[in-house]
């Protein structure tokens, strides 16, 4: 299967120096389409023989199985992003909480108004206002939240990508 | 049969490679260019254990904030420990100032896509 792609690669790179129309080319279609939705492992899997298509089917597995699933589809917060409060004492667990979502109820967040229970920084009930950890936590969790999510949506994967 | 078994030898090593690469975890991360810690088990060798692992955790976290979209696959945002951060001055202090150091590390590293933080040079 890599010896394909990487055999039309080479075909396309040719093609393309020869200044031929690139949209007339269907082999460079069929890249893009395939790098846009990854349709390129499904048709080589479909076209692929039995012992290939187990092969391809146990890297996925294998995959799929190392890495951390996303926690979330991505709509309320980055699809990377974890919420869980981390452990630890409860006035720590409440600064984490409200810092966090006090940092993506910010106005540069796109799903800001999720957040927005109250229109501003959250502080909970207020009754570890002046807990010195609750005010640690919050204020590390705010700039953890907003660093995070600032970067996702600014620095995106795709972001000056030769396909943007 | 000796060329059986190499081949599929050949197989099981390229399995495996992949796996580990694609296991997401900031220990695989380290083979990657543009990462702030790669030097911290030198410089820490000598600090109490509760400051290495603040040192770990804050610069999981500042590592997470700063980096693009694909660096942040390997990376948690929430590593951190809220017994020890609440309670031990090693701990916090270290998680702070490792924190900001990787954030500030990786954010000017990854200012833009994977493309850059690869061939930083050519863009």
């Amino acid at each position: 299967m890599l010896k394909k792609i990487e055999k039309n690669y080479f075909k396309l790179y040719l093609t393309s120096t020869d200044n031929i129309s690139l949209f007339k080319n269907k082999l460079l279609r069929f890249n893009v389409d395939c790098f846009k939705n990854l349709l390129c492992i499904l048709s080589a899997m479909l076209k692929a023989d039995r012992k290939n298509k187990f092969f391809i089917i146990l890297v996925i597995i294998l995959m799929l199985n190392s890495c951390r699933f996303p926690d979330n589809f991505g709509f309320f917060q980055p699809i990377t992003m974890n919420m869980k409060v981390p452990d630890g004492p409860p006035e720590f667990k409440a600064g984490w909480h409200n810092g966090c979502r006090s940092a993506l109820g910010m106005r540069n967040f796109a799903n800001s108004y999720v957040y927005q229970d109250k229109g501003s920084a959250e502080f909970g009930n207020g009754v570890y206002q002046h807990d010195q950890t609750y005010n640690s936590a919050w204020s590390n969790a705010f700039f953890v939240c907003a660093t995070y999510a600032g970067t996702f949506v600014d620095y995106n994967s795709m972001k000056f990508s030769p396909l943007e | 049969m000796n060329k059986n078994f190499k081949k599929h030898f050949a197989k099981l090593i390229f399995l495996i490679m992949l796996i580990f690469t694609c296991s997401c975890s900031p220990k695989m991360a380290r083979i990657f260019p543009t990462v702030a810690d790669k030097e911290l088990s030198e410089t820490l060798k000598n600090s109490s254990p509760d400051f290495i692992r603040g040192w770990k955790d804050g610069c999981e976290v500042g590592s997470s904030g700063g980096s693009n979209t694909f660096y942040k696959m390997f990376y948690r945002n929430n590593a951190i420990d809220g017994f020890k951060f609440s309670g031990n001055n090693d701990y916090r202090d270290s998680w702070v100032n490792a924190f900001w150091y990787c954030y500030r590390n990786m954010y000017v590293r990854h200012k833009s896509s994977i493309y850059s933080s690869f061939f930083g040079g050519i863009r």
